[in-house]
């Protein structure tokens, strides 16, 4: 059985684009997908390769609703500030500040601070402008929030569909790339907040900043499929040495098990840990703190 | 004839890019209804398949967590399996067992990888249809 393999025939193509057109919802906000020149048939073909290729790590979301869960105040202070904004000129500097504002507005909206969500999707859209990607983050959006202002599930729904549908958007218009910096940016903010609220000495935090290790070995295995990119080589380079830190979290595995409970409640597991020394804790807190001031100067 | 030679270059680069964007439009407005109750919590995974095609997700699930994990097909492909295995590729659940339903419900009690397997059935006809496949997971606030 052949593992997503991208060689298609014409027919195939067109007769894809007549069927889907067929059971197009009628969305007419997808927008012109921006061109991209000096991209060589061998680079594009490469390109689309990658778009085929299912990557996913847990959304700056998920580690925000922890810090929630857990009880702790919400803090402007650790966020990058959204003056900033204009600072960046760089295209990795502004796809991964993207994904540091998509993390921070995540955050800002699981605590429901309603202002500071506008202000950083504002930020986030004002990126996406300079890059060239206005799409990605719909017009609507803003429009959205205001409604629910009230609602902050509400809230975090739009704000969850929006960094996905970013995305999506960056990865189909063939900004894949960027789509990769985005990801790493917020994931790296992620982190970075957590870190802040260690000093709780929170033990579910701990692990949960341990696990990190699953995603940061993924996003760099995602990298590495960019080969010696060199818009990508500055973050994975970061990514790398991240990695080195996390090498020293230790981690054991078990047989998984599932049940199914009276209630119909279906339950995975196993016996696996994470876990991880105080001192491998102050290191990852000190290089992701290093490498994130790098990112947002 | 070069009418022809440049038409038809031209169109497979617009048929890929209308793919792309329905794909996009797919997961909108087929997929993510599927989530209702959950937050999406991962990024974007949606790819065109064709039949016989197989893909695979490695994902990251956190103890205590309840998630939904969708998957979302175009009909043209017909009934796309999914199933989730854990690293050694242990069986825990395929959707051949409960008729091909497109969602799976569960919580987690440690955090654990697991991997979503999708597979698209090979088709005896001339032509091979592809379409978009989606996959998302969300998880529930608590």
């Amino acid at each position: 059985m052949r593992k997503l393999k991208w060689i298609k025939p014409a027919a195939v193509a067109f007769g894809f684009c007549a069927l889907l057109t067929a059971c197009d919802s009628g969305n007419s906000n997808n927008n012109v997908p921006p061109t991209q020149p000096n991209v060589d048939s061998l680079e594009r073909a490469k390109m689309e390769e990658i778009q085929k290729i299912f990557f996913s790590i847990p959304a700056p979301m998920e580690m925000a609703s922890l810090l929630k869960e857990n009880g702790y105040k919400y803090d402007a202070a650790v966020l990058n500030s959204t003056a900033n904004v204009t600072k960046y000129t760089s295209e990795e500097k502004r796809a991964v500040n993207l994904g540091i504002y998509g993390a921070d507005l995540s955050y800002a909206s699981m605590f429901d601070q309603k202002q500071e969500s506008m202000n950083y999707l504002a930020a986030a859209q004002k990126l996406a402008r300079e890059m060239g990607v206005d799409g990605a983050l719909q017009s609507d959006i803003i429009e959205r929030l205001n409604n629910n202002q009230d609602n902050r599930d509400s809230i975090i729904h739009i704000v969850s569909e929006a960094y996905s549908d970013l995305n999506g958007y960056l990865k189909e218009n063939d900004r894949i790339e960027v789509s990769a910096l985005v990801v790493a940016g917020g994931w790296m903010e992620a982190l970075y907040l957590s870190t802040r609220y260690t000093s709780s000495g929170n033990a579910e935090l701990r692990t949960r900043i341990a696990e990190q290790k699953y995603s940061l070995d993924e996003l760099i295995k995602y990298f590495g499929k960019f080969g010696d990119n060199a818009k990508l080589a500055g973050v994975k380079a970061d990514l790398v040495r991240l990695q080195e830190v996390y090498a020293e979290v230790e981690t054991t595995s078990g047989k998984t098990e599932s049940s199914k409970g009276a209630d119909g409640t279906f339950t995975i597991g196993n016996s696996s840990t994470s876990s991880m020394s105080d001192e491998t804790l102050k290191k990852i807190e000190t290089l992701i703190s290093e490498i994130r001031s790098k990112y947002i100067a | 004839m070069k009418l022809v030679r440049f038409i038809i270059p031209v169109m497979l680069v617009l048929s890929g890019l209308a793919a792309d964007a329905q794909c996009r439009a797919f997961t909108k407005n087929k997929c993510l209804p599927l989530l209702e109750g959950y937050v999406q919590n991962d990024n974007y995974n949606s790819a065109v398949l064709i039949p016989g095609d197989e893909a695979e997700l490695l994902l990251t699930f956190y103890a205590g967590k309840e998630y939904r994990i969708v998957v979302g097909s175009h009909p043209v492909l017909g009934d796309v399996e999914f199933e989730i295995v854990d690293t050694n590729d242990e069986m825990i659940y395929s959707n051949k067992t409960a008729d091909n339903k497109s969602t799976f419900d569960f919580k987690m009690s440690n955090t654990q990888q697991l991997i979503v397997r999708v597979r698209v059935p090979k088709q005896e006809t001339a032509i091979q249809h592809e379409g978009c496949v989606t996959v998302l997971v969300g998880s529930k606030e608590k």
